[in-house]
Formats: C-alpha cells, structure tokens, sequence
C-alpha cells in the first residue's frame, strides 16, 4: 500500500466559488500571499486552523478542499 | 521571490563571508600555534562577528518596520523550524568531527594549542548561523518561494 499524503484543490475551489485572488484569500485567512500559492501547487500541507480558515472564506467544507490520497 | 527569502539569502551571504574571514585568518602562518600573541587577529575576528550580527540586527530592524511587507505565518515557522532542527543535527556532526580529528592530532602530543578552543568556539557560531540560513532557503525552496 502506498503513502497516503494530503492533498488539495484549493485553485479551483477559490476560482469557481469566489473572487477572490491569491492576495485577497491569504489576508481572509490570515496568511501570506506565498502560502496560498504553495498550497495550490501542493507544496505545503496547512494546520487545521488555516484549513479551517480557508474553508470558511470560500464557504465550503474544509473535505471539499483537502483530500487524501494514496500514492503508489 | 519572497521578502523574507532575501532576507535569508542577504544573512546566509553575510555569514559566509564571516566564515570566509574566519577560514582565512585561522589558515594564516603560526596563527593556532601563537594565538596568545594574536591581539590584532582577535580584533579582527570580533569585527567580523560585528558585522554578522549587526547585519542580523539592521534586517530584523527592517522587517519589525515594515511588518506589512514581511508578514510571516505558519509556513515560515514550519521552514524556520525545520531549518534549526536540521542545522542542529549538522552542527552536532560537525562539533563531533572536529573534536575528533583535534584529538587524534594531539593525541600524543599532551597538550592542545589554545588557538583551536578559540577556532571552534567562533566556527560553531559562525557555522550554526550560516546553516541554519542555508537550510532556511532550501526550505523555501522546495515549496517554490
């Protein structure tokens, strides 16, 4: 069985359910503009507050954002 | 780039370059075995660390002045975390080797030039900061920054 690893589709959920851009997410959220852009390219695994954060900004659930996944 | 990427690239620069001085004037003729009579080296090695922390110092300066352009969050923590942890591993390996190969030099002989309690105490600063630095942009690195 492979590693299971975190990942998300933030790109898509911020793009289809706001308007916000990168900037405007990561002051929502209370991050940097650097964190929103490595957690679309799933390069960083946020905290579950962050997680909770994000997902309260874009109104969906922290699941329809960040999802495991098992790698081969 | 991110700004607190360039401020680690200016730091680990900056003590590479005190690293670089200090390689020089330990490497100079005679200067472990007459470290007693080196008044004008010892100066010159607390300038350097002068210049290390002083420039430490005017970039956390800049940064607490200007808070807005140098916000950190989680993902700077986790990288500067993950830097100081892995830099304590090298440091301890280094500390390690060093301890080693000053003893099988001397091992014999009795007796341990002063000079080198002075070497390793200014290369152990100087080395934790410039890895911690160096782990920290590699850091950055790989999450793309």
């Amino acid at each position: 069985m492979g590693e299971i690893v975190i990942k998300n589709n933030l790109k898509r959920v911020r793009r289809a359910n706001s308007d916000y851009t990168q900037e405007q997410l990561a002051q929502i959220a209370d991050c940097t503009r650097q964190t929103i852009i490595a957690l679309e390219q799933n390069k960083y695994n946020p905290s579950l507050a962050l997680a909770l954060k994000i997902a309260k900004a874009l109104d969906v659930k922290v699941e329809d954002i960040f999802y495991l996944e098992t790698e081969k | 780039m991110s700004k607190n990427m360039k401020v680690n690239i200016i730091h680990t620069i900056m003590w590479t370059l005190v690293a670089i001085g200090l390689i020089i004037i330990f490497s100079l003729p005679n200067t472990i075995a007459n470290w007693g009579d080196n008044r004008t080296k010892t100066i010159l090695l607390a300038v350097l660390f002068l210049l290390g922390f002083g420039v430490d110092f005017v970039l956390r300066m800049i940064e607490r002045s200007r808070q807005g352009e140098y916000k950190k969050d989680e993902r700077d923590s986790k990288v500067k975390y993950d830097a100081v942890v892995k830099s304590f591993v090298v440091l301890i390996l280094y500390i390690y080797i060093l301890s080693i190969v000053l003893y099988s030099k001397y091992e014999n002989a009795g007796a341990m030039p002063v000079g080198w309690v002075w070497f390793i105490a200014y290369s152990v600063v100087t080395a934790a900061n410039l890895f911690v630095g160096i782990f920290t942009i590699i850091g950055y690195k790989k999450q793309g920054m």
